[in-house]
């Protein structure tokens, strides 16, 4: 699918395809194309080049409510005026997803009010729930219609941070038990991670990177993708491959390099949760630093480390005894330490492997 | 790098206590009814310290921030500066440097003359050296030639900071600083204003309805309900030791899980029989055999081990770690549990989760004071 606006081009060539009843998330930051992508599937905008099929049939010229295909937006209100069976029951009334008969519509509410935990207050009003009530009973009005694919844009982003967790929870449990075809998509890593089946990382209107969470938290395609998962994000620090070895913080990183590693400019990345004080990691390097800022998180520390002529940002429990102005000793694995082509600040360059291990083919972006 | 422009000039910073400050806006005919936004507030805080005054909306936060900075009348107590009694000196002369949610920016001005502006009043002779070195720390080069109509909400907001920050105030007092930044900048500014706090020795008061904000941030913080300050204290304090059910649950994401229990005194131990059947053991030394209490257990503290069981309702796998949601049997409360890397939970599944007895925090199912 291609999609311009004017001169911009908002997509660019995707290409895709949603298992049935997988559960399929586009991960991107906001101007990334998140949300044309959800409107060119559903119909909502027309797409310039391209087609969208479902269960192989071509609908790119179909309208978009016999497109059989379910869409959820940022913002969705409920009638203040209906009650909860009643703001459900309105989608299966509106004749455009069919018709329905009364113990039909009754029924389809049933279900889902019990998957969604609402079927007690289903004669209550919008202003008599709890707010966590209140958004399911707007989910409820998604899922309720009957739809091939379920297509969900930023659901859980206007919910406060708790909220956002109970719902998300509950978000994960209606997709394990209703087996529906969903496209999500959020710019948060950890509804990422908790909810899909594959994810899709999506920048400047093209997926980077398509992959199980597994896949794309380990073996990130590229910079990007590595930060665009983890909070905070892994650091990415420059460091040279000269005389079989890779040195960075002015020495303060100094490993053998992997067979296949060119000499020249690379990058390193280590994940802040991943860098380990006070412990000695078997088969790990030490890396020795002055902390120049501890931050309580919670349970979790979060270190900011002077590391040579740089920084190394590091989470911990709190637990570990460390004191700001003191010197601490990490250790990480190196299986651990991914290994970036060189590239100018700012710009986002490969993944070549770990500092253990290089891949020798570079990989393909599923395309 | 070098911060000798910035650094050449610190001022003695004050110190700041509120004395039984209170605020009560006036309603009702002729004035007789009224909401007491603050009550009765004593705070001290120490000269070149940041604190956070942490709360839900309309817990009276703001309004003690608007009290200090001479931006709202005082119904009673007083406010000391350095020692001296503001209540009835102008915001002008209270020492004071604010940067408040609404911007106030001067519109004709470019970034770079908004932040001089203050300085060259003053006849500061290398004000703009000093623009460009906090605009660099602050990620914010790129926009001081901007007008402030051409910039976005979380550019505004960096300004207002910058501005506030680059006076140098001996007290400096922010609301809610952060708030329109996404999550990768809040963290880098959040990082730097510490920083810089730190270097300008400013006693700084910030507020936020933010927990995490709060704890990253702060020396100590005050976390405010009702427009009562219900525990001030260390960010270890506030989340290890808190002072009731309130502060408990404010703070800390995954909020800490909530449970019904009966206190049971077994020769030298103390454990607490969970609604539902499951037994946790306690530190805590003044509760009653039989009292019936309130178990505070945090998602972090919370392990898979033989305690109290429960059935999964989901498993979230976020790779560094993962969280379980169970049902607690025999019960409708579902609790969260931080689970290890890797570990491997089906819906459905029965597990069981312990606790460390110094983790298990017990309250007052009444009141919510803490039983310790």
């Amino acid at each position: 699918m291609t999609k311009k606006y004017g001169s911009v081009t908002a997509i660019d060539h995707l290409d895709f395809d949603v298992h049935d009843g997988e559960f399929f998330v586009i991960l991107g930051p906001s101007g990334a194309g998140k949300t044309t992508t959800l409107k060119s599937v559903a119909g909502l905008v027309d797409i310039e080049d391209g087609s969208v099929a479902v269960n192989g049939v071509d609908l790119t010229m179909v309208e978009p409510y016999h497109r059989n295909i379910a869409m959820a937006f940022e913002s969705y209100a409920l009638y203040p005026n209906k009650t909860v069976r009643q703001n459900l029951a309105s989608p299966l009334k509106s004749g455009r997803t069919g018709h329905h008969t009364a113990e039909e519509i009754e029924q389809r509410i049933l279900t889902v009010t019990r998957t969604l935990g609402i079927d007690h207050l289903l004669d209550r009003y919008p202003r008599e729930v709890s707010n966590g009530q209140r958004q399911r009973t707007a989910l409820g009005r998604v899922l309720v219609r009957p739809a091939e694919i379920y297509l969900l844009d930023e659901p859980l982003s206007h919910l406060d941070a708790k909220l956002r967790a109970t719902m998300r929870a509950e978000l994960k449990a209606i997709a394990q038990n209703s087996n529906t075809t969903t496209i999500y998509v959020t710019h948060d890593y950890q509804e990422a991670l908790a909810l899909a089946d594959r994810i899709a990382v999506l920048r400047h209107g093209k997926f980077v990177q398509i992959g199980t969470p597994v896949e794309i938290w380990r073996e990130p395609i590229d910079s990007f993708v590595a930060k665009a998962l983890g909070q905070p994000e892994i650091n990415v620090i420059d460091a040279v491959v000269a005389n079989g070895r890779i040195t960075a913080l002015a020495g303060a990183i100094d490993v053998p390099k992997p067979d296949g590693l060119p000499e020249g400019k690379v990058r390193l990345g280590l994940r802040p949760s991943e860098l380990v004080p006070g412990v000695h990691v078997p088969g790990g390097i030490q890396i020795t630093g002055t902390v120049r800022i501890a931050e309580r998180l919670g349970r979790d520390i979060e270190l900011d480390v002077t590391v040579g002529d740089g920084h190394l940002i590091v989470v911990t429990d709190s637990s570990k005894a460390v004191t700001e102005g003191k010197d601490v000793v990490l250790s990480i694995d190196l299986p651990h330490i991914h290994v970036f082509a060189g590239a100018e600040p700012g710009e986002d360059s490969a993944r070549l492997g770990s500092v253990q291990q290089v891949s020798p083919v570079t990989k393909e972006v599923e395309q | 790098m070098s911060n000798t422009v910035l650094t050449e000039r610190k001022e003695a910073a004050l110190p700041l206590s509120l004395r039984k400050v209170q605020k009560i806006y006036r309603t009702g005919p002729r004035k007789k009814g009224g909401v007491e936004a603050v009550k009765s507030m004593d705070l001290d805080i120490l000269p070149g310290e940041l604190i956070t005054l942490l709360g839900p909306s309309g817990c009276g936060k703001t309004t003690t921030l608007r009290m200090i900075a001479g931006l709202e009348t005082i119904t009673s107590g007083d406010i000391l500066i350095g020692g001296l009694r503001v209540n009835d000196l102008p915001p002008s002369k209270r020492n004071v440097g604010v940067g408040f949610e609404s911007y106030a920016l001067y519109p004709p001005l470019s970034v770079r003359e908004n932040l001089a502006y203050g300085l060259k009043a003053r006849k500061v002779n290398n004000a703009m050296q000093q623009v460009d070195e906090l605009a660099r720390r602050l990620d914010m080069t790129d926009m001081l030639d901007e007008r402030p109509a051409g910039l976005s909400s979380g550019q505004k907001q960096r300004v207002s900071l910058a501005r506030a920050l680059i006076r140098k105030p001996p007290v400096l007092l922010l609301d809610e600083p952060l708030g329109h930044l996404d999550a990768g900048q809040r963290q880098r500014v959040r990082r730097e204003l510490k920083l810089l706090q730190r270097e300008f020795g400013y006693t700084t008061i910030v507020v936020t309805h933010d927990q995490l904000e709060a704890m990253t941030l702060s020396d100590r913080m005050a976390v405010m309900d009702a427009g009562i300050i219900q525990q001030f204290g260390t960010p270890d304090e506030i989340f290890d030791d808190p002072a009731n059910l309130f502060v408990a649950d404010f703070v800390g994401e995954p909020a800490m899980n909530l449970l019904d229990g009966t206190v049971v005194r077994d020769g030298g131990k103390v454990l607490v029989k969970v609604a539902g059947g499951g037994v946790l053991e306690t530190t805590v030394t003044s509760a009653k055999d039989g009292q019936k209490v309130t178990v505070g257990v945090r998602p972090q503290d919370a392990f898979l081990a033989p305690g109290v069981k429960g059935t999964v309702f989901v498993h979230e796998d976020l790779m560094e770690y993962g969280l379980a949601r169970l049902d607690v049997l025999g019960t409708d409360k579902r609790v969260v549990v931080q689970t290890v890397e890797g570990a491997e939970l089906r819906s459905g599944d029965v597990a069981e989760f312990s606790v460390p007895p110094r983790r298990v925090h017990l309250f007052d199912p009444e009141d919510g004071a803490r039983i310790r």
